[in-house]
């Protein structure tokens, strides 16, 4: 993974464009997975994109080189989906969404195995879906993912290991349904 | 087992990942030089169908619970809205307030 350089980062904290855009080619790749998997439809990861990209650049004075830029980042973006996901739960409306609005356009294109997959990770609770999406799929160190998600190694390890048993548990309780 | 029916899982989810399109940057950044207009009220619920879907709870909540028992209640306390919907029927301040 590339880091971004110091001058980069520097110029993007004045305020720069163009260093604003490498910073968002370094880094959106990873972002459009992350809450594409959070949300499973592509419009809404879309709109969220945006939001979490405005977010970062509106906030760029508050970056302190605490954290890597790019850690900070996935700070922001993991931290505003989580928040959405929260107000969508709040509003009773999730369900509703799914059910009436996107059944003919599918949250995902892939209505096959694939998909079944997905569909099993949206079944977990969001405090356990993150760490798998950060670690099994994207593949961060655990130390990036507690910097990430604010929470100690230990508590990732935990929430990692249970959310692979929920997410086993979910796929066996559907084997055994069909 | 459990780990080869769990790598399986990651496998075909990881092989759902997107291509990024290229025109959220052109978004971003219009947004960013406020050449698009303000942010729409329904934008903080992410998209225009879950606004809809909630003005729609909204109103079945204040039906329900008696705040609007009929159009009609509209029209009596509000002046304005029968300024708008009856304006041959405006009323003064003395109908007014004798309802």
């Amino acid at each position: 993974m590339a880091v971004i350089s110091s001058k980069i980062v520097q110029e993007f904290k004045d305020g720069n464009k163009t260093a604003f855009s490498t910073i968002y080619e370094e880094t959106k790749k990873f972002i459009f997975n992350v809450v594409y998997k959070m949300v499973l439809n592509r419009e809404e990861a879309e709109d969220l994109m945006h939001d979490i990209y405005i977010k970062i650049y509106e906030n760029r004075a508050k970056f302190n080189h605490v954290f890597e830029i790019k850690t900070w980042i996935y700070r922001v973006a993991v931290n505003y989906v989580l928040n959405h996901q929260k107000r969508k739960k709040w509003l009773f409306l999730k369900q509703f969404d799914i059910a009436f609005f996107y059944n003919n356009q599918a949250p995902m294109e892939e209505a096959n195995e694939e998909g079944r997959a997905m569909k099993l990770l949206e079944k977990l609770p969001d405090k356990y879906k993150m760490p798998i999406i950060l670690k099994d799929i994207e593949e961060l160190s655990y130390e990036r993912i507690a910097e990430v998600l604010n929470i100690k190694i230990g508590t990732v390890r935990s929430r990692l290991n249970r959310g692979r048993s929920k997410l086993l548990a979910l796929y066996k309780r559907g084997e055994k349904n069909e | 087992m459990n780990n080869g029916v769990y790598d399986k899982l990651i496998k075909e989810i990881k092989g759902s990942n997107l291509a990024v399109p290229g025109y959220i940057f052109s978004r971003i950044t219009s947004t960013l030089e406020g050449e698009r207009e303000s942010v729409p009220f329904y934008y903080k619920f992410s998209n225009l169908r879950l606004a809809t879907l909630s003005a729609a709870l909204v109103m079945v909540a204040l039906v329900s619970t008696q705040q609007i028992s009929t159009w009609e209640k509209v029209n009596v306390n509000n002046t304005y809205m029968n300024q708008v919907l009856f304006p041959s029927t405006v009323y003064s301040d003395t109908d007014y307030e004798e309802l």
